[in-house]
């Protein structure tokens, strides 16, 4: 009986140095990407994109479902973005609230007969709007029967008359010159490989100043939940998808700001109904397609915050929006089990999948496991309570240094929270996060499991207040967002 | 948490072989931890207290060159330009302190170059010459790190010191890409359509994002002494081709047309697709048709 709890007590320990190991191996890799990402980058003069009649045309795709309150604001904010060919196609999804007679009366829209491609199979079109006045000429707007996000956004990729599509979440702000910046390494290909995808750091706006849809101040949220999740979004972006995109093994661009070279999506088929993490599945889905058709492909991801989004402020949110993660990836787990230790799909199969099977399928379920076991050693009276609290400052100390490694890794690139009183904030988030925040994240991931095993399929409830007319005095963290990007 | 599920009672009742070796393994990590992260803490806000000083140290410094630099820039005849050079000298060489400031120092000189034309444009690029900033510039040249190198590279097209062209151009073909790729916008900078040259010695592939650069520059030139783009439609390299069809295309050069309807039946679908474009624009008036296959 001792010896077998003694190899369980090993086991999990050894899964915790396994974590550690491999965060810090990220974090490593991490910031040399990213140094030489910024020495590549000294050089870059964008305007040269913005300019040039070689600039190959975009279509942005927006899908909304009642977005009422911010949809005509976000679309001028897409219209007016830094970029010269593009369009910004915007699909209703059917929205119950006022959303479409909003848009028709502020972009003068107009009905036209056109015909969108069938490439994707999607729920019926209801009619396609242009706008009358010249000034919106790159707008198209989709009126569609509700078929969920990835049915719009299969509909905006049918639409799209370029070559590359980028796909953003309508309430996203976008940096000006996200565009420009993002685009960059697809023009960066030669014949050899071929880009096909491309994403960027996502940042949290809540306790940010937007005014007009641009961000004019970047602040640390005021309260708990939006604030551990800027740290949270900071060490998953810098710290993580740089280093995989070093390793050639991304696995996730955010659904809230992507680029995609359109011909392979539609080769893959679009965005999946089958699943709530449409973002990741659709990478992956990509990734497998390249590898089984032998194509030489990379999926890059830049460290610039290019796209703003506010992140939930109430327990109830934030947990579903977790639960929602965790189904998420189980399902696409699921449907690319045939990757997993699969050396044909190389790093992909050997390296990425396993990892995010490892790391960030098993993590809850190990924590979870480890906390039940805790219990019952402590009601059989097998706990030493002196070893017990050396080994929990263990996991305290190693979250609180390698959150430091974030802030770090912040500071030393994009430096966006200038004030000191932000610094030390952040330092308060960093402190309480594994004690607070970390146990509830694990818990709604279990949740999320657990729905999985009884076939829940929903998105959850989704509301919005909108950016527009935000000051200063007016935190946006009063904005509820379950749909927010994903930063794991 | 899980890891603290290992707090079994390993004193008394149960014996664990393993045990005692973990809690030495599991302090020395949390002072390792501890201390690492404490440094972090330091490290950050001396950090952020270096990058608020620099900041205030840059817009310091700017201001008070500015008047410098822009009185030598607007000096109305050389006696006038000579004195400020003169001026400038010893003051450049005192603020000068580390490589950091004499990049702001030369940053503000070429913003304000960048900005200005005709003979205020010549005053400055003789302030550079004048004074240390161009020593400054040629020792970074000579420097082993590519991207100080290729600073370098970038300063001296941007003042137009056309008498280190030499020394650029075997940086044009040179094997780090980003190195090369600074050079080669140089020269082109620097020689105008001749410093186009390098594109026959290229051996690896001309990427969109380089064409873009190139186009910038070349789009600045006259027109009408663009030469012939077809001297590359043979090259080896099949991006060079494609940066001919674009050129082609780009200045409306309609007798380069029969050479590019033999891009129509090219294996490559990007050149296939250029050609037919370019084809378009330059010969409206002749039908070019793609197949289905192609246009998919």
């Amino acid at each position: 009986m001792i010896l077998a709890l003694e190899i369980i007590i090993w086991i999990i320990f050894a899964f915790c140095i396994l974590i550690m190991g491999g965060y810090l191996i990220l974090a490593y890799l991490s910031y040399k990407a990213m140094r030489i990402y910024f020495t590549k980058n000294s050089f870059t003069n964008y305007q040269t994109i913005l300019n040039s009649p070689l600039s190959p045309a975009l279509s942005l795709v927006s899908p909304a479902y009642n977005e009422s309150k911010s949809i005509v604001d976000n679309v001028r904010t897409q219209l007016a973005l830094h970029y010269n060919n593009y369009e910004v196609i915007l699909v209703n999804d059917g929205s119950t609230d006022d959303s479409m007679q909003k848009l028709i009366t502020n972009f003068h829209l107009e009905k036209k007969d056109i015909k969108i491609p069938q490439h994707l199979p999607t729920k019926e079109i209801l009619g396609v709007y242009k706008s009358t006045n010249p000034a919106y000429k790159r707008l198209i707007v989709i009126d569609k029967v509700n078929g969920g996000k990835s049915d719009a956004l299969n509909v905006g990729i049918n639409a799209a008359t370029t070559d590359f599509v980028t796909c953003i979440d309508v309430d996203c702000v976008l940096e000006q010159d996200s565009l420009l910046k993002m685009v960059k390494p697809f023009l960066e290909r030669t014949d050899k490989k071929r880009v096909i995808a491309s994403g960027g750091v996502i940042r949290i706006a809540n306790g940010c100043v937007i005014e007009n849809g641009k961000l004019v101040k970047v602040e640390v949220p005021e309260s708990f939940l939006p604030r551990v999740q800027v740290l949270e979004y900071i060490r998953a972006f810098l710290l993580g998808r740089m280093a995989w995109s070093r390793l050639d093994g991304l696995l996730l661009i955010s659904g809230a700001f992507g680029l995609f070279d359109k011909d392979i999506v539609i080769k893959c088929g679009g965005y999946t109904l089958k699943t709530v993490s449409e973002d990741m599945e659709l990478v992956v889905r990509m990734r497998r397609y390249m590898h089984e058709n032998k194509m030489e492909y990379i999926a890059t991801y830049i460290p610039d915050p290019l796209c703003w989004t506010e992140v939930p402020d109430s327990y109830k949110i934030l947990g579903n929006q977790r639960s929602r993660w965790s189904r998420g990836n189980v399902e696409t787990l699921w449907i690319h089990r045939k990757m997993f230790f699969n050396p044909r799909y190389g790093r992909l199969g050997m390296l990425s999948y396993p990892y995010w099977f490892i790391f960030e399928f098993l993590a809850p379920i190990i924590e979870s496991v480890g906390i039940v076991f805790t219990l019952i050693l402590a009601y059989l009276n097998l706990i030493n309570w002196n070893f017990f609290f050396l080994l929990l400052l263990f996991c305290y100390t190693f979250a609180i240094l390698f959150s430091m490694l974030a802030i770090m890794a912040e500071e030393e690139s994009f430096h966006e929270y200038k004030k000191m009183s932000d610094y030390f904030k952040l330092i308060y988030s960093v402190l309480l996060e594994p004690t607070f925040f970390h146990p509830f994240i694990t818990f709604s991931a279990m949740r999320g499991y657990i729905g999985v095993m009884f076939g829940k399929k929903s998105w959850g409830k989704m509301t919005r207040k909108g950016f527009a007319g935000k000051k200063e005095e007016t935190p946006l963290s009063k904005k509820v967002a379950t749909a927010t990007p994903k930063p794991a | 948490m899980s890891a603290a599920s290992t707090a079994v009672n390993i004193e008394n009742s149960v014996n664990y072989p393993f045990a005692h070796n973990i809690e030495t393994i599991v302090v020395s990590m949390i002072l390792i931890f501890t201390y690492s992260a404490a440094i972090l803490f330091i490290a950050v806000i001396i950090l952020r207290v270096r990058k608020n000083r620099f900041e205030k140290v840059t817009e310091a410094l700017k201001l008070k060159l500015n008047s410098l630099i822009m009185s030598a820039a607007f000096a109305s005849n050389d006696d006038e330009l000579n004195e400020v050079i003169r001026e400038a000298k010893p003051v450049f060489s005192k603020e000068i302190r580390n490589s950091s400031q004499a990049q702001i120092i030369i940053n503000e000189v070429l913003t304000i170059h960048r900005n200005l034309t005709g003979q205020s444009k010549d005053n400055l690029a003789k302030l550079f010459h004048g004074t240390c900033l161009m020593a400054y510039t040629l020792r970074n040249l000579g420097n082993e790190n590519w991207h100080v190198k290729a600073s370098a590279i970038h300063d001296l097209a941007q003042i137009k010191a056309e008498t280190f062209i030499p020394k650029i151009e075997k940086y044009a073909v040179h094997n780090n890409i980003y190195l090369q790729q600074v050079a080669q916008i140089a020269l082109v900078n620097l020689k105008g359509y001749d410093g186009l040259d390098f594109l026959g010695k290229l051996k690896n592939a001309l990427s969109d994002w380089q064409q873009i650069n190139i186009l910038d520059v070349l789009r600045k030139l006259d027109k009408d002494k663009a030469p012939d783009f077809s001297q590359w439609l043979t090259h080896k390299e099949d991006t060079i081709k494609l940066f001919s069809i674009r050129l082609i295309h780009f200045f409306q050069q309609s007798y380069n047309g029969d050479k590019l309807e033999e891009f129509l039946h090219s294996e490559n679908r990007f050149l296939k697709h250029e050609a037919h474009a370019a084809l378009q624009k330059i010969k409206p008036s002749q039908h070019f048709e793609l197949s289905n296959s192609d246009k998919s």
